[in-house]
């Protein structure tokens, strides 16, 4: 009994240290960098839709490790953990270098009814969004504005470097 | 009252503090002898070119024990920004010029000052074995005294 507990507990420390070795230990980007979020009123094919352009970033804190191929998305939802999200933007970052910042640029045009709850989530509305036909955030509460990353590659700096300089060489 | 006898201890404390120091000065001497030595080259070229710098940068991008690249001080941001810029270079097939090889000097002192701390710590942990041998020896001699 005792001979199978110690067996059992080193069969477990060995599973433990091999998923610890497989999954690495990269940090991932916690906060969204500086985010600013532009609305605007456009006419696309002669309809009134809105664009919205969002500019971040997301900054690789690891001394080695680079993060390829960063998926994910940026969300708002009002404050309160059990808000429902008024909208989601996916995003795709090719490259974060170690201590470099990855940008997220996007922009993406919205009809009325799809892009309200934000405007008023931001504390406007259709009225006054037609007349200052701008709506601009630039400090923007954590609560309000978050994000998720759903798939990456990580690879060490070195590894990656040396590649790049092999196919220039090539 | 009979002395109790310590070699065990004294001979246990010398050999780990002497493995310490070996291993210590094995990492830091292989830094001071053959990288350091090599990424000099590397910067200064008999022909200049921009390639060796990349060579250069790419053996200084992996840091020396004792001058990892994990935290920084005020001094040692310069170090983190040069990291930062030197990858994004090589990264987007960048060549790196003459005027930016103060930053990757800036790499090799980090380099050199590690190697010279690690080589530092291998004396301390040498002169604490020797200081252990000592003791070994003196406390072997007073127990074979007290035995005759």
């Amino acid at each position: 009994m005792k001979n199978g507990m110690i067996i059992s507990l080193k069969a477990s420390a060995v599973v433990l240290a091999v998923c610890l070795a497989a999954t690495g230990c990269a940090k991932l980007p916690e906060k969204l960098v500086s985010p600013m979020l532009k609305i605007e009123p456009a006419l696309v094919d002669n309809r009134e839709m809105y664009r919205l352009t969002l500019n971040t970033g997301l900054q690789n804190e690891n001394n080695s490790t680079a993060l390829l191929d960063v998926k994910g998305s940026v969300y708002f939802k009002a404050a309160g953990s059990k808000s429902p999200r008024v909208m989601t933007l996916p995003f795709v970052v090719p490259v974060i270098l170690p201590f470099d910042t990855g940008l997220i640029d996007i922009e993406k045009t919205f009809a009325e009814n799809e892009i309200m709850p934000l405007v008023k989530l931001l504390g406007s509305d259709r009225e006054k969004l037609q007349s200052e036909k701008l709506l601009e955030r630039t400090f923007m509460d954590d609560s309000t504005i978050g994000f998720e990353i759903n798939g990456y590659a990580k690879k060490d700096i070195i590894d990656l470097l040396k590649e790049r300089l092999n196919e220039k060489n090539q | 009252m009979k002395k109790i006898n310590d070699s065990r201890i004294y001979l246990a404390g010398a050999i780990t503090t002497l493995v310490v120091s070996l291993v210590f000065g094995a990492v830091s001497f292989y830094s001071i002898l053959f990288v350091e030595p090599k990424v000099e080259r590397l910067l200064r070229p008999a022909e200049s070119a921009g390639a060796h710098y990349k060579q250069a940068y790419i053996i200084l991008r992996e840091p020396q024990l004792f001058a990892g690249y994990s935290n920084f001080d005020a001094e040692g941001m310069s170090v983190k920004n040069s990291l930062a810029f030197f990858d994004k270079q090589i990264y987007s097939g960048e060549e790196i010029d003459d005027s930016r090889v103060a930053y990757l000097d800036l790499l090799l002192d980090r380099r050199k000052k590690g190697s010279g701390l690690g080589r530092n710590t291998m004396v301390f942990f040498m002169m604490l074995s020797l200081l252990f041998w000592g003791l070994f020896i003196q406390e072997r001699m007073s127990a074979a005294k007290q035995s005759s």
